[in-house]
């Protein structure tokens, strides 16, 4: 049947041609679809059908053993089972402790290592402690290797190494000595294991025991004390056996007191 | 120096059964003895006053003090040594020894650098002295 196009159908203005050829060429063309790509992509449409259900029902199977069984954790720990929960011991770098004596002096004890054993709480073992009583130059020092701290009884041993510096006099000296005690409250410094001081200008001082009464500014030494003075003029240390330089020997006189 | 005479450069060496120091006083105890070269002086007791240096001002040694310089001899019971004015005065029961030769007073004042000994009787007392002459040693 053949259809007439009159006049009155035909678009008679040119633009209304070309708008409508604008949008037939922006139409996208390719190449038809033949058969084969067609059954090709039927035939993965009909695989994943089949694959996806397959794959969530094993990662839901995973996910409840995982969740069910945990003989795993309990190997973990078994591993740890003889290991105790608490520390036995703890241990702090640079600690430093200050406080106040009896009198209100500030004393501080510092230390390169602190131990305290978890059982014994009022007990701290001091590595190379270091502690200062007092203010300014009437203070005491007194160093070591080693310490122990016991809070309770506010008491420091010292041993190894011990060095005190303390004044007497009006002259600070530095004593060296095996071992100290310091009570910190009493502001009391006791040794009973030899004592060698020295001054300035090479003086010395030795005794077998001394106390050092730091808030009295006094010092008790006793057992064979022995003090040297070097004269101010005289070097610090002249030859030992001055004696031998030809001065007169020391004659002892025997005095009868008269009847 | 200290006791010792002259200027002495000689180290002092004081020893003791104990010594106390507080401030600027030093209180030895018990078989005290302070040795300086040839000089000695020994006592019971020793109160020492330091200087701000802490050197030796003065010395009060008590109890059975001796003090010897190799040439005389001193005793008594107490015995203040004066390091300004180098003088050790003596007083209770003085006896002073010169090898034989052996004099007693009240006090005695000696001054360590020149050997010059002031004998001061005590009150009502008069001062003894035994000297010898020299002839006896050639007859004894």
């Amino acid at each position: 049947m053949t259809t007439l196009v009159t006049d009155e159908k035909r678009p008679t203005e040119p633009t209304q041609l070309a708008s409508r050829r604008r949008v037939l060429d922006s139409l996208p063309s390719g190449a038809r679809t033949t058969g084969d790509q067609a059954a090709a992509r039927s035939r993965m449409v009909r695989r994943l059908r089949i694959a996806l259900p397959i794959l969530a029902i094993v990662l839901v199977g995973a996910l409840l053993v995982n969740t069910q069984s945990n003989k795993a954790d309990e190997a973990f720990l078994d591993d740890f089972k003889d290991i105790d929960a608490t520390a036995e011991e703890l241990s702090m770098a640079s600690p430093r402790f200050a406080g106040v004596d009896n009198k209100g002096k500030p004393f501080e004890i510092t230390a390169d290592v602190a131990r305290q054993n978890t059982n014994l709480k009022d007990v701290v073992t001091l590595d190379r402690p270091h502690a200062v009583q007092g203010e300014n130059n009437g203070s005491t020092v007194v160093s070591a290797d080693k310490g122990v701290y016991r809070s309770d009884q506010n008491i420091l041993e010292l041993e190894d190494q011990v060095t005190l510096q303390h004044e007497v006099g009006s002259e600070v000296y530095v004593f060296h000595t095996p071992t100290a005690t310091v009570a910190i409250k009493d502001e009391v410094v006791t040794s009973d294991t030899g004592v060698e001081g020295q001054g300035s200008n090479g003086r010395e001082l030795t005794a077998e025991r001394m106390k050092a009464y730091n808030g009295e500014g006094r010092v008790v030494l006793e057992g064979n004390v022995h003090m040297r003075i070097y004269p101010k003029d005289a070097e610090a240390k002249p030859d030992d056996n001055a004696a031998d330089t030809g001065r007169p020997a020391l004659k002892e006189v025997d005095i009868e007191k008269p009847q | 120096q200290l006791i010792a005479a002259g200027d002495s450069k000689e180290p002092i060496d004081i020893t003791g059964d104990t010594a106390e120091f507080q401030d600027n006083l030093a209180v030895w105890t018990g078989n005290v003895r302070v040795v300086q070269g040839p000089a000695i002086l020994i006592s019971e007791r020793l109160e020492a006053v330091l200087t701000d240096e802490g050197d030796f001002e003065t010395i009060t040694a008590i109890g059975s003090v001796r003090y010897s310089n190799g040439e005389e001899a001193i005793t008594g019971e107490r015995a203040v040594f004066n390091n300004a004015a180098r003088t050790i005065v003596m007083t209770d029961n003085v006896i002073v020894t010169q090898g034989k030769q052996v004099m007693s007073a009240g006090k005695i004042t000696y001054w360590i650098d020149s050997g010059k000994v002031l004998f001061t009787p005590e009150a009502g007392k008069r001062i003894r002295g035994l000297f010898f002459t020299g002839k006896d040693d050639e007859q004894s």
